[in-house]
């Protein structure tokens, strides 16, 4: 007689397990499976795709989709110089994209620098050039402001104003996006510039063996940081705003299977002609943002760039192999961390409750609407 | 085992189908009764039939036979409750200074322009008063919202959008029959200077939009049982103050004109 209802739970545990899946992919399971497991269902669901442009083998070439979107991983594959795809594994040792609870051991403070000119490399050094699309790979680390804030009070009142729902808009956007970075060159110091279009950006530095950094320029985005990297090294940062203060626009050629260049040879007239005058722009944006990135850095952005539009790593430096070490995967977990910061940053989980983004925002409400969030309704029943 | 499970699902099926009973009861149309009482003739007191023919009445045609949408029939007949097309829309400045509790300080900038919006009810306060004051049996306020991007820092104010609702006091007796009438409708504009009588504070802006509004029902050529419907008022201090009302009244049919009740539904209705 109990059987039945044990099946019953059975049936329940499965159906959930599917409908997690579905949802939220594989990294639903990253806290109850292996990471083993984690990463095998992921390339499983990568390589049997519902109904996409996935690859059919598993070879890096095969894994990198030349999309309307831009160039997308659809697998475990890094981005070289030039932006070739290569294996994460044959580059990386130990890689995990499960840093979501990962907490650092210290984090230190910098603020962007003054004016609009950055150090240059020094002679003999080498320039690693990495751009970063967005990743989701959201880390425990938040930082806002008050415009932040006041916007998701007026979210929440509007929520509730229209549903008499009380819950806060998830912070997902304000967290610190990781994108890695492995470093393979030896030869000579590297001189690394990260370029990302995130909101807020923590580069995560992974080093083979012998690599030496020689000084970090964080550009683009509204925060940026950096993890897993010696204390001596200098780290320069310029953020989106004042890179469009400096008048430096980041541009490059979309892909060729980019839906730019299909408006460009199939559109029809109007179309056409919108398409083509675009790309003159874009192709002066593009000279202009390599002749910026040639003087401050001496090498052009769009031959030197390593990384896709959605991808999670860059190398800089040959691809591992005979006489080249593989980098080694650093936590973000305990690491150091440099970083700008918002007025507000707080590391989820552990904050006292009432002080996170969510709390901090049903405070403000609440006091807005006179101690009774019932105030905040309006409408006469018709 | 097997009795509990069978048992439990009897009991939900009981409370599932007590509730489904439950609500097609209460969504029997209790007023079926009523109407089919109503639309009996009161042959006792033949006087008050054609009052409660008009009060069943939910159409009305225009001077040109048309149909009137519902929208402005409801806002037109039905007093007896809130509807959405009799209303006052007010667009006023308000200082920022005026949504605070005693003892209470403004907060910094970036918070200015929700804090007005939850607290925009606030300069609503006082405008139903003059409603009721004048032509309202009963008012409420439907929305306050403050205009996005309308927060001035440095002056310390904001525009809000209020949408006020109301009841006229006019009784239902008053309506002639409305099967040999017709609504007309006019919207009349009053445009007041920068420092004239009236333009002080909203409310004094809203008794001369009011008063104009008597005056105006009072016009020649407007026929019987003119009722404000749609009134709007815009007031900055030290700004002209610009009010538009429509107005509708009751004409009784033009010479020729049969009426026959409608057999499709009017528009927004």
């Amino acid at each position: 007689m109990i059987r039945g209802p044990i099946s019953l739970v059975i049936v329940g545990a499965i159906m959930l397990a599917a409908f997690g899946l579905v949802w939220k992919g594989p990294r639903a399971f990253e806290h109850y499976l292996p990471e083993r497991v984690v990463s095998l269902l992921e390339r499983g669901m990568a390589a049997a795709p519902i109904g996409g442009d996935q690859p059919t083998g598993g070879t890096a070439a095969e894994m990198l989709a030349d999309s309307p979107d831009g160039l997308k991983a659809l697998g475990p594959i890094a981005a070289m110089p030039g932006n070739s795809p290569v294996l994460i594994n044959d580059v990386i040792d130990g890689y995990t994209t499960r840093v979501g609870s990962d907490i650092p051991a210290e984090i230190t403070m910098i603020r962007p620098i003054s004016g609009c000119r950055v150090t240059p490399p020094l002679e003999g050094s080498a320039v690693g050039h990495v751009t970063a699309g967005v990743t989701a790979l959201n880390l425990a680390m938040l930082t806002y402001n008050d415009a932040t804030l006041a916007a998701a009070v007026q979210g929440f009142v509007n929520a509730y104003r229209d549903g008499g729902t009380t819950g806060v808009l998830d912070p997902a956007g304000l967290a610190y996006e990781a994108y890695d970075v492995a470093v393979t060159q030896t030869d000579a110091p590297v001189y690394l510039v990260l370029e990302s279009s995130a909101l807020n950006r923590m580069w995560n530095i992974h080093l083979a063996p012998g690599a030496r950094i020689e000084r970090v320029i964080l550009l683009g985005g509204t925060h940026a940081g950096v993890a897993n990297l010696d204390p001596v090294i200098p780290v320069e940062v310029l953020p989106g705003a004042a890179m469009t203060a400096c008048g430096i626009d980041p541009a490059y050629l979309p892909n060729p299977g980019h839906r730019f260049f299909k408006d460009l040879t199939t559109g029809t007239g109007s179309e056409k002609a919108q398409a083509e005058a675009t790309y003159v722009v874009l192709q002066d944006r593009v000279a202009a943002y390599n002749t910026w990135f040639r003087d401050s850095f001496g090498v052009p952005a769009d031959e030197t760039r390593a990384g896709f539009d959605d991808a999670t790593v860059s190398v800089i430096g040959p691809q591992p192999g005979e006489g080249v070490a593989k980098a080694v995967y650093a936590p973000v977990q305990g690491s150091r961390i440099r970083m700008t910061q918002d007025t507000y940053f707080e590391l989820r989980g552990q904050v006292s409750e009432g002080e996170d983004f969510v709390g901090r925002v049903k405070a403000i409400t609440t006091t807005f609407a006179f101690g009774d969030l019932a105030n905040l309704r309006q409408g006469v029943a018709f | 085992m097997l009795r509990i499970l069978i048992g439990a699902g009897l009991l939900l099926m009981a409370v599932g189908f007590g509730a489904a009973g439950w609500q097609y009861w209460q969504s029997m149309p209790a007023t079926t009764v009523d109407v089919a009482e109503a639309a009996v003739p009161d042959t006792a007191n033949p006087a008050a039939a054609p009052v409660a023919a008009t009060a069943r009445q939910s159409w009305l045609i225009s001077p040109t036979g048309g149909l009137i949408p519902q929208d402005d029939v409801r806002a037109y007949l039905v007093q007896d409750r809130f509807v959405p097309g009799r209303s006052l829309r007010i667009l006023r400045q308000a200082k920022l200074s005026d949504l605070l509790a005693e003892g209470e300080k403004l907060p910094e900038t970036p918070f200015l322009q929700v804090l007005a919006d939850i607290r925009a009810p606030r300069v609503a306060d006082g405008l139903c008063a003059v409603l009721t004051q004048t032509l309202a049996q009963d008012c409420a306020v439907n929305t306050a919202r403050v205009v996005e991007g309308s927060v001035d820092v440095a002056s310390g104010t904001a525009m809000f959008q209020l949408d006020l609702v109301y009841r006229l006091k006019v009784p239902d007796a008053d309506l002639p029959d409305l099967a040999v009438h017709v609504l007309r409708s006019d919207v009349f504009r009053l445009d007041l200077p920068a420092g004239a009588e009236g333009t002080a504070t909203p409310d004094a802006a809203l008794q001369a939009a009011l008063a104009a509004i008597a005056t105006a029902c009072e016009a020649d050529g407007v026929g019987e049982a003119c009722r404000p419907m749609r009134i709007s008022l815009d007031w900055s201090p030290g700004k002209p103050v610009v009010a538009q009302a429509k107005i509708a009244w009751l004409d009784p049919l033009p010479k020729g004109m049969f009426v026959a009740p409608p057999l499709d539904p009017a528009s927004g209705g």
